[in-house]
């Protein structure tokens, strides 16, 4: 009993103690320096676990606990960066159909989910890493190409400074962005 | 008199007429515009626009056609400045670049468990394992008791004193990465 009631009140320390990490949630002005929009409609559908997409990865054994909150941030930055990196950017907000597609003139449609968040965690510093997997569908929901981009941002002293662990997501976040875009921008159908 | 004269004929001229019915016919086009416009009930969508939640910026959504508009999926996020990853440099001390975003303040959570402890509500376990950790961070002004963290913090110092001895001053000082690579479909099976 007493084992029990230590463990569940660990677990709960757990939650109370360690940081609570929202990213900013918005891009930095080197992302609109580096990328131009293009004259192409495109829409963007995001599934609704990638918003709630959260990772207690603390990144070492002896690191305190951390709450990432992924979602959150990634959902604003990829919408904001749409609109930077296309000239017609459509969002929706129901699942991609035929119908839809074709009533609109939606020529593509981007569906993009999170596949892996890494946090590495150092007595120097912080690595994050985040990898996502985006589906590019035509009008007729058919598979036109699916690539996985990965983002990161490593740095040192991060923990030491005010908002530097939110920060630091925030730019493996963009990078990651960057690069759904950099690709999206440059394949030609 | 006469100019008054000329002013109502002007006033009642049939072109002028045409054209103030032009712009009040395009006024009315134009409010509903803003809210909730086009309903495609074949789709069983409609379209609206919406506003960045970060950078007010309006999109245009398509959402279901469900009497009501649904929610914002980003309902409830804040607005923040755009932050500059210049402050991910070690270099750089804490709070030398603005920040205005969110940030995880860790002393708050610690003395917030402290006092859960205090109270009883965690287990008598958890209160010793608290105890010497909500110390530490009181006493460190939030530099000790995160274990990487405050290593990091003590080794970062290190590191900067290194750093300036280094010879070589275009060594990055963070690192961000993008990269993407398409994904065959053998490799998802």
């Amino acid at each position: 009993m007493t084992v029990l009631s230590a463990t569940l009140g660990l677990m709960g320390c757990a939650r109370l103690f360690g940081w609570d990490i929202h990213a900013p949630g918005i891009l930095s002005n080197n992302f609109s320096q580096t990328v131009q929009p293009i004259p192409e409609r495109i829409a963007l559908y995001l599934p609704p676990e990638l918003l709630k997409y959260e990772s207690r990865d603390r990144g070492s054994r002896t690191a305190d606990p951390q709450t990432y909150h992924i979602g959150e941030a990634l959902g604003p930055m990829l919408v904001e960066a749409f609109q930077e990196g296309f000239e017609e950017f459509i969002f929706l907000e129901t699942e991609p159909t035929r119908e839809v597609l074709k009533r609109y003139g939606i020529p593509w449609v981007a569906v993009v989910r999170v596949k892996e968040f890494r946090n590495r965690v150092s007595w120097r510093g912080q690595a994050i890493a985040l990898a996502t997997e985006t589906v590019v569908l035509d009008s007729d929901l058919h598979l036109f190409t699916r690539f996985e981009s990965q983002g990161s941002s490593e740095s040192e002293k991060v923990f030491a400074k005010k908002g530097g662990p939110e920060v630091n997501l925030n730019a493996a976040i963009e990078s990651n962005v960057l690069a759904i875009i950099q690709n999206l921008q440059g394949w030609k159908p | 008199m006469k100019p008054r004269k000329s002013s109502q004929a002007t006033s009642d001229h049939p072109a002028r007429r045409v054209v103030q019915c032009c712009l009040a016919a395009f006024s009315l086009a134009i409010v509903p515009s803003i809210f909730a416009s086009e309903v495609m009930e074949e789709s069983g969508t409609r379209v609206i626009v919406r506003e960045h939640p970060k950078t007010g910026k309006p999109y245009v959504s398509i959402v279901p056609f469900q009497g009501e508009i649904p929610l914002d999926p980003f309902t409830g996020q804040r607005k923040y400045s755009r932050p500059d990853y210049r402050m991910l440099d070690p270099k750089i001390k804490s709070g030398q670049i603005p920040y205005e975003g969110p940030y995880s303040d860790r002393k708050k959570i610690y003395i917030f468990a402290a006092s859960l402890a205090a109270l009883g509500t965690a287990s008598g376990a958890a209160v010793t394992a608290l105890a010497p950790a909500a110390t530490g961070a009181g006493a460190s002004g939030g530099a000790g008791a995160y274990f990487a963290g405050g290593g990091a913090v003590v080794a970062g110092t290190a590191v900067t004193a290194a750093r300036v001895n280094r010879s070589d001053p275009e060594k990055q000082n963070y690192t961000l990465r993008s990269e993407s690579r398409l994904v065959k479909e053998e490799e998802k099976k």
